[in-house]
Order: C-alpha cells, then structure tokens, then sequence
C-alpha cells in the first residue's frame, strides 16, 4: 500500500502542479494498471488503456518503473513533455493512444489476431472504463471478442457508469484489483474489478463526479497529502 | 471494379495483408486466404478500430465496405486510427450516387471531402478497376489510405500514380483546364468536344493541383468539393440524368472562364 500511495502522491502533485487531470478515474484504476505492469505483464505482452483519461495512473506506474523520469508530475501538461492528460504516442513508447472512449476492445482484438496470425507470444490486456461500455462501438467489439484469444479485457468497475446487466453478468468480478492476476492466470478473459473512484482521497470519494476534472487548490492538495501519510 | 479489384487482391503473394470486412463483399473475397478475412458483421467503426490494432501489430490490413457506413459512421475511428500511425487502406464500394435509386442513407458524395480534412490522409478516385489495382500496389501498407471504387468505370485505363495527374491534352496558351476526376473522365471528354481545352485526368484529391497546366481550372467529378451546394437527394438519381447533369456543369464552367 505505500507504494501506492507514493504513485497517488505523484497523480496529485501532477495535478496540483498543471491545474488539471482526471484524478478521481485515475485513482480508481492505478492498482489494476500497477499490478498488471508489475506482476501481470511480459515483455511480450501488450497494453491498450482504452479510458484515456486515467493517463495519470499510466504516467504514475511507468515513473515507478523508471519509464518515465521520476520528475515526471512536474512535466504533466506541460508544453515540450509528451505527457498530456490523454496519452500521446509520440514521445512514449505505448501501443495505443487513447482519449476518445469505446476503441481500445477494438484495437486490442486487432493485436490479438495479429499475434495469432504472426505466430508470435503474448497476450493484450485492456483496461476499459465501466462508463465506456456504454458506446455502442464497445459492445460491437465485446461481441467480436468472444472468439479472440489471449485477449484480456478488464473493467475499472468504479461504478460512475452502470452498464446494463446482460453486459456485467460475462465478467469475472473481483473484488480487488490484486486478484485480477489469479483470474488471468486461470485464463478469465472478461475481468470486472470493483474499485472506488478517488480511491485513497475521502473528498474524492465522497464527491467524484464534483472531482472528475479539476486538480486540488494549495490548501486542497497539503490535506490530501496528509491523508496519504 | 470490384470484383478487378477483389481478384488482384487475392492473388497477393504479401503474408501481411488482411482484408477486414463489414458485412459484405465474403463472396468477392472468397479466393483470399481466408484465415485472414475477418468479416466483423455490421460493425464498421470496430472494423477500422480492430483494422488499426492489426496494423500497429505489424499486419497490413484493407477495410472493405459501403461508402457512407465506412466513412461517415466511422468517421472517428478513422480519425484515431491516422493519429495513432496507423496503416490502413480503406476501401469502398457504392461511391458517391452509384446506389442513386436507394436514398440519401445510401448516397456518398462527402467522402472525399471530409475525409481530406484528417491529416495525413491520402484519397483515391481510380476510373476504372485496373487503375485501382494499380494505386493500391503503389501505397499499401504506407499511412492511411483512402480508395473509392465505383460501379462505373471510364472507357480505357490510363498509367495512374499517386500524387500524380494524367495529362490528357494541353495547348499552347490554353488556361482553361478541366481536371477530370476518377470515373468522370468521359463524361469530362463529351463536354470539352471539339473545343481546344486542357484536359487533366486525376485519381487523387489533393489539397493543392499547382502543378495541374493552366490557371483556369474547371473541376469534374462525382463527388462534392469545397463550394459545391450540399443537398439531400428526395428523389431518385438515375445514372444518366447525372451524367447529363455533369456534363453540363463543365461546359457551364468553362463557359463562366470565358466570359
């Protein structure tokens, strides 16, 4: 847990410094993005964040793996950097730049078949906003992927957005972001992870819709940091 | 043209290509390998989404589908696809008015058009089956392409190349010229007749024509342009009545040049 609330400093101070981000879908997601870069994915492996807007919780687990400099909230949405609040491929080395919701089940079923037409090792993992679920483009693609292998699609489940039941009764439901590496490990495919948006920062949990797209004032951002002491 | 097209196609000896269908054309593809056709249904924006994770994963796919559901349903998705680098060649049938008796919903004469607004995009218009084959080998797997085929085809084939237009006849101190484009190019013949006026054949849309002779331009095509009225069609548009109706808006052209 403390390594994670180093990572959820450095999402907040991204945020206080550049006046912007989408935090509270930032925090709900990092356990699963650190877990999946840390004790989840090869280097064979692909990773499509398909809720571009939780470029923060990619930013904070590429910093704690050194690939990203550790400066890095200093840099975020700032001119020159390559960190924008949506990721950008241009200066970083990601398979998929995102931002746009309900295209990156798409783009995952692509390398999946690329992979299998290749002969090549490897799976693709996607995270995906629950909200996302809601564009007509990600149920074309879900029904297309249920006949693609080694493709793991992942939910941050946060609960902003309630997708209908007959989509949510297909996953796997965890609990807790560090059980997607069982589930995958038994091959479940269609993982549902339960998270809390703002996850770690009480005024955010309480309040995330007010939180989704606004950075902390000074006073805002000294309590939080207290709260992650 | 489609079935040219569909045929040279499957003669393709490259293990990288991968022909993503929308829900039609299983039947002209059916002598491509078919462990690598993957016919999506009627979902066209996750054609082109899936379309560009094959290509960022090194496969060199071709999007097959009708004119107006590939572009303007997929409009976005095309759009990410070009700013993620991906390499697509996307291909439509039903260009422009060629399904004049279906409606509005089936008609695409925007395609051109919006689709040169996305950076980077590269749009051609072939006259005839043979010349689409002939871009198509030029620019595959290079960026993201744009080839629209139609139901009607010119007389002849012509030595088509990307960025590049076919000069069909030029005269000294002659500035008007009439740049015919794709499947136009006899009805662009039938309205110059006698007359001594430049004629240009392109098979791409381009943002500037500076190299085209001429400083008199008169566009021919079937598709809208910049300037053009943008209407719906009420009624039915049988192919003849529009070619008529071209061909008159060239001499009208020309004629406004003369004045």
């Amino acid at each position: 847990m403390s390594d994670l609330n180093a990572l959820r400093r450095d999402i907040l101070k991204a945020a206080y410094l550049s006046g912007t981000g989408h935090v509270p879908s930032s925090l709900s997601c990092l356990e699963i993005v650190h877990t999946l870069y840390t004790r989840v994915m090869r280097p064979d492996d692909v990773f499509i964040l398909s809720k571009g807007h939780a470029a923060l919780a990619l930013y904070a687990v590429l910093g704690s793996i050194g690939e990203l400099p550790a400066n890095w909230p200093e840099k975020f949405c700032k001119p020159d950097s390559g960190l924008l609040g949506h990721p950008d491929k241009s200066r970083l080395d990601l398979f998929y730049a995102g931002g746009s919701l309900g295209h990156g089940i798409g783009y995952g079923i692509g390398a999946a078949i690329a992979k299998r037409l290749k002969g090549e090792a490897g799976r693709v993992f996607v995270l995906v906003g629950d909200g996302e679920l809601q564009e007509g483009s990600s149920l074309e693609a879900l029904r297309i992927s249920e006949s693609i292998a080694n493709l793991y699609i992942i939910i941050d489940g946060n609960g902003t957005h309630y997708a209908q039941k007959g989509i949510a009764d297909r996953f796997i439901f965890c609990d807790s972001a560090q059980d997607i590496e069982t589930e995958i490990a038994d091959e479940s495919s269609l993982i549902w992870v339960s998270t809390v948006k703002g996850h770690g920062i009480s005024a955010m949990e309480k309040d995330p819709q007010a939180w989704h797209h606004r950075a902390p004032n000074a006073e805002q951002y000294a309590e939080m940091l207290r709260e992650l002491e | 043209m489609r079935a040219t097209f569909a045929n040279h196609l499957s003669k393709s000896p490259d293990s990288r290509m991968v022909i993503v269908l929308a829900d039609i054309g299983r039947y002209q593809f059916r002598d491509f390998p078919q462990e690598r056709v993957i016919d999506v249904g009627i979902s066209e924006q996750t054609a082109i989404d899936i379309a560009a994770g094959l290509s960022l994963s090194g496969m060199c796919p071709v999007v097959y589908g009708i004119a107006p559901f590939i572009v303007e349903r997929a409009y976005e998705q095309i759009k990410i696809a070009a700013y993620n680098a991906a390499a697509i060649t996307i291909v439509t049938c039903g260009a422009s008015y060629d399904y004049g008796t279906e409606g509005a919903t089936h008609h695409c004469p925007n395609d051109v058009d919006i689709l040169s607004l996305i950076p980077g995009m590269r749009i051609y218009t072939p006259g005839t089956g043979n010349e689409a084959c002939r871009l198509f080998d030029r620019v595959h797997g290079k960026g993201m392409n744009y080839i629209r085929l139609s139901d009607y085809e010119n007389a002849s084939t012509l030595p088509v190349n990307p960025n590049e237009t076919c000069i069909i006849q030029l005269y000294e101190n002659v500035e008007t010229t009439v740049v015919a484009f794709g499947n136009t190019l006899d009805a662009a013949r039938e309205a110059i007749g006698d007359r001594r006026i430049n004629l240009v054949y392109a098979t791409e849309y381009r943002d500037s024509y500076k190299d085209i002779p001429g400083s008199r331009l008169v566009f021919c095509a079937d598709f809208a342009y910049p300037g053009l009225p943008h209407l719906f069609a009420n009624d039915v548009l049988p192919r003849g009545e529009l070619t008529k109706d071209l061909i008159k808006s060239v001499r009208e052209g020309i004629e406004e040049w003369d004045k």
